[in-house]
């Protein structure tokens, strides 16, 4: 019934590596998102970023998010995500979630889903480093505040993820 | 009286760089009270912890799930503080 597999490392994401992950005999479509430190944020030019994570509640959530979205499009997907924690320079892969199903559409919303809900459901935090020497830890989703996001409530489409928040220096 | 060790993540290092704080307790207390402790701790204790909304938009976990505010801490020795999270 498809595999999930989900890692949270200090080890740079091998693209090539995770490329391999295998599909299903039956599968027609492999669809991969990958995340990567950007330079800028709210207009602040941005060099690095450093990812806390607390890693067993982390993995557990992103379990159970694979396990969702399977349920949602294709109990047969297989399904890999990987997040990075510790120190990162602008262009590395901060997450990489790749979705294998018989069908292409299955492969993008599930890959969506994910990414999502990891935004909103993850104890994963984010520390920009600028190039005026500051840092600022990125503003988040609360935890006790969070619903699901439901693809279909929305007409399918998400309103939910990203840096909804205002952003601030703590 | 006992001791419940709690991890802090994220924003919170600002203040506590090792990640870890201790709260001794006498009383049972739900999840929202601990987290008014935890408070009156960081503003006590903590040099510089001036933030009154961080600790209160902040969830307390275990290391399988995250805890309602009602839900009384009894059996839990380890718990995390999780501030808003940020992944991707």
């Amino acid at each position: 019934m498809g595999n999930i597999f989900v890692k949270v490392t200090s080890d740079p994401v091998c693209l090539s590596e995770i490329l391999i992950f295998n599909a299903g005999t039956n599968h027609g479509a492999m669809n991969c998102f990958i995340g990567i430190v950007r330079n800028n944020n709210w207009g602040r030019k941005v060099i690095g970023m450093e990812y806390d994570c607390f890693i067993p509640l982390c993995e557990k959530t992103f379990f159970e998010i694979a396990t969702e979205a399977k349920g949602k499009w294709c109990k047969d997907a297989n399904i890999f995500v990987v997040h990075r924690y510790g120190k990162l320079k602008v262009g590395d892969t901060s997450v990489a979630i790749i979705a294998t199903t018989e069908h292409r559409n299955e492969s993008y919303c599930i890959t969506r889903y994910i990414i999502e809900e990891i935004k909103v459901r993850s104890p994963i935090w984010k520390k920009e480093f600028y190039e005026d020497g500051e840092t600022g830890w990125v503003r988040g989703h609360a935890l006790c505040q969070h619903r699901k996001v439901d693809y279909h409530e929305h007409g399918g489409s998400y309103t939910c993820g990203g840096e909804v928040h205002p952003h601030e220096t703590r | 009286m006992r001791e419940i060790e709690i991890k802090l993540f994220g924003a919170f290092r600002n203040y506590v760089p090792t990640g870890m704080i201790t709260i001794k307790l006498v009383d049972q207390l739900t999840a929202i009270q601990l987290k008014q402790k935890i408070q009156n701790l960081l503003q006590n204790q903590i040099k510089g912890f001036q933030d009154s909304t961080l600790v209160f938009e902040s969830a307390l976990a275990t290391e399988t799930e995250v805890l309602d505010e009602g839900e009384v801490i009894n059996d839990k020795s380890n718990l995390a503080l999780l501030p808003p999270v940020c992944g991707g």
